[in-house]
């Protein structure tokens, strides 16, 4: 494991501009650190000259009476604060580098240090091109240092208005990644004061710190929202259309402007790459009512963009009517090509003069569908308007139809089903139909 | 338990030694000053793809970070990637991204050259002029022929974004163009 600044002229400098300033009055060198279950290496280097960066050099070596596990890594949290105590979050920066960990930051502050499309919290972990790969282990008799380095820096512009001073607090532990304890931690500090000629100083550390809940809670909320490499990156289809299309993330509801019954009319689609790749040939597939109505390719979607598709829908007689998109990209770096998207839309047409919407009564609908995405469980709570029987059909994406369960109304029935090694795991849909109307849900299966 | 330092008398005045036997390096390099003159651009720009099979180029972050952004290296299909040779060519600016180099890219020579060609068609980018607070260092080296030279722009975020598009659009390998698109990301900033 190299280090920051470790080529010898440089290394050779820093040392001598130690010496001009005093002997390490402000670095830590090699300092060890005993913790509970190993020890930690400490390097703190200077900044050589006003426009280089301070770094930080941190080993971790578990203690082979104490310790037997592999891989073992490191796991840093960040918690910015200006001088007076108050919490800076990612967002404030007038910078855009670090509002992708905006989202992961619990309620105190704290998330995970990380770049943009990791798919595990480690500091130098398994994220080819992000991290420098650097496991430690102990099996007993042998130990295996891990190490990572780190060198902060902001320019004055970028610093949060009304701020004129950051302290970054940084919690590194040591975990073992098959059970995720958390071995031993410590914790160091950067300050920048906006209008210094240097690039920040680091302090610390110097003692083990335990895990705090704060430490957990950041890992906890980057597990939720990373877990898998699932968020990135994620193609969501939206509907421009849809009065039931709820928009992601918000609950709002878009404007509602059907098809008029009898009349040609046109729906755009908005297809949204959420992730930090661009993803290529992106097909789009739309069935309508259970039938195939159109397709289209997508050449490029580049990161965080999106493509607009539109394309003509039928004279439709009044009354519900179902949309189901389903986009698929063949792009991508193996560990995120994870997600094929479904959107399901379900939508009313008017009548043609007169009165407003059908409307039904009590809407038919597939109200909760737990788990989702499900190892082969699945409780399914249906809203059923009349007293008519009512099928429940889970289908894949070819149309096939996997199970089907016939359901007496009305009212609030609960189908519970298991899914069996013969239900391949994909995406699924489930589709509830009761006297002309129909409900449909997408369920992911997994193994 | 308190912790052990390698901070007794006997380390520091060993420290002290090896400082004071350090300094003429240091005088001489500093971390902030090249000890290479850098080259024009025009110097690495050459009509012939053989040629860039022997180039290097080394993409640096140098923005706002808390983590390190890796750095991205690429070379002609005769190279093998050395970093040490660019460190006498780097000007006052930091450059440790670099000791995380997360990819390599190999490209072929003409593949290599259309990316200098498409660089050649903005002139603001062709400079290599100091800026105040840089986002990157784009640097192109050749160390073959009559003298060895090596060209270095700094970019700002917005040039950071072009050149990783150009970069993207001139390679063939489509998972390397997934590469270039992250390290783009990482050094050109999310955008919606």
């Amino acid at each position: 494991m190299r280090q920051l600044r470790s080529r010898p002229a440089l290394g050779a400098g820093l040392l001598a501009g130690l010496v001009l300033a005093g002997l390490a009055s402000a670095a830590v060198l090699g300092t060890i650190i005993k913790g509970t279950n190993g020890s930690f290496d400490v390097t703190v280097t200077p900044a050589p000259a006003d426009s280089l960066r301070s770094s930080i050099r941190i080993s971790y070596t578990p203690d082979t009476s104490k310790v037997n596990c592999s891989p073992i890594y490191l796991v840093q949290t960040c918690r910015d604060s200006s001088a007076g105590g108050g919490v800076i979050k990612p967002k404030d920066y007038k910078t855009t580098a670090f509002v992708h960990m905006q989202d992961d930051m619990t309620p105190g502050g704290t998330y995970v240090d990380h770049l943009v499309c990791e798919k595990d919290p480690f500091y130098n972990g398994e994220d080819a091109g992000k991290d420098t790969k650097s496991a430690g282990s102990s099996d007993g008799h042998t130990a295996t240092t891990t190490t990572m380095s780190d060198a902060p820096s902001i320019s004055d512009g970028a610093f949060p208005a009304g701020v004129t001073t950051i302290i970054s607090t940084f919690t590194v532990c040591a975990v073992c990644k098959p059970d995720g304890k958390i071995l031993d931690c410590v914790t160091w500090t950067w300050t920048r004061t906006k209008g210094s000629a240097g690039k920040g100083t680091i302090t610390g550390p110097t003692t083990t710190t335990t895990a705090t809940q704060e430490f957990k809670d950041a890992v906890a909320a980057y597990e939720k929202n990373h877990g898998n490499g699932t968020k990135c990156p994620e193609l969501l289809a939206e509907t421009h259309m849809g009065g039931q299309n709820v928009a992601p993330g918000t609950g709002k509801k878009e404007p509602y402007d059907p098809p008029v019954e009898g009349q040609p009319s046109t729906v755009q689609w908005d297809i949204v790459n959420t992730g930090g790749q661009d993803v290529t040939s992106v097909t789009w597939t739309v069935m309508l009512d259970g039938t195939f109505l159109t397709w289209g390719m997508v050449p490029v979607i580049e990161w965080f963009d999106y493509a607009t598709v539109a394309f003509p829908l039928p004279p439709l007689p009044a009354g519900p009517h179902t949309l189901v998109m389903i986009v698929d990209s063949d792009y991508l770096i193996p560990e995120y090509d994870e997600l094929d998207n479904v959107e399901v839309d379900e939508f009313l047409v008017s009548p043609a003069t007169g009165v407003g919407p059908v409307v039904p009564s009590v809407h038919l609908g597939i109200t909760s569908l737990l788990p989702n995405p499900t190892r082969g469980r699945v409780a399914a709570t249906l809203n059923l308007p009349g007293a008519a029987p009512a099928t429940l059909e889970l289908v894949d994406l070819s149309g096939r139809r996997v199970r089907e369960f016939v359901v007496a109304g009305p009212g609030v029935q609960t189908v519970r089903f298991e899914l069996g090694g013969d239900v391949n795991p994909g995406l699924y849909l489930l589709r509830l139909r009761q006297a002309g109307q129909e409900a449909v849900r997408k369920l992911t299966v997994v193994r | 338990m308190a912790p052990r330092r390698y901070s007794g008398p006997g380390l520091l005045a060993l420290l002290f030694v090896l400082c004071l036997l350090a300094l003429p390096v240091a005088g001489a390099q500093g971390g902030a000053q090249a000890t290479k003159p850098l080259s024009p651009f025009p110097a690495i720009h050459s009509p012939n793809p053989p040629d860039y099979d022997l180039y290097q180029v080394k993409f640096t972050y140098l923005g706002p970070q808390k983590k390190a952004v890796p750095s991205l290296a690429v070379v002609g299909m005769a190279r093998v990637y050395d970093l040490s040779l660019f460190v006498p060519y780097e000007r006052g600016f930091d450059y440790g991204n670099d000791e995380f180099t997360g990819d390599t890219l190999v490209m072929a020579g003409p593949e290599l050259m259309n990316f200098v060609n498409a660089i050649a068609t903005v002139p603001a980018l062709t400079d290599t002029a100091l800026i105040a607070e840089p986002n990157m260092s784009l640097m192109i080296l050749r160390d073959f022929g009559p003298a060895e030279v090596c060209w270095e722009h700094l970019a700002t975020r917005g040039e950071t974004d072009t050149l990783f598009q150009m970069l993207r659009d001139h390679v063939l390998n489509p998972a390397d163009t997934l590469k270039v698109s992250g390290y783009r990301r990482q050094m050109a900033g999310v955008r919606r």
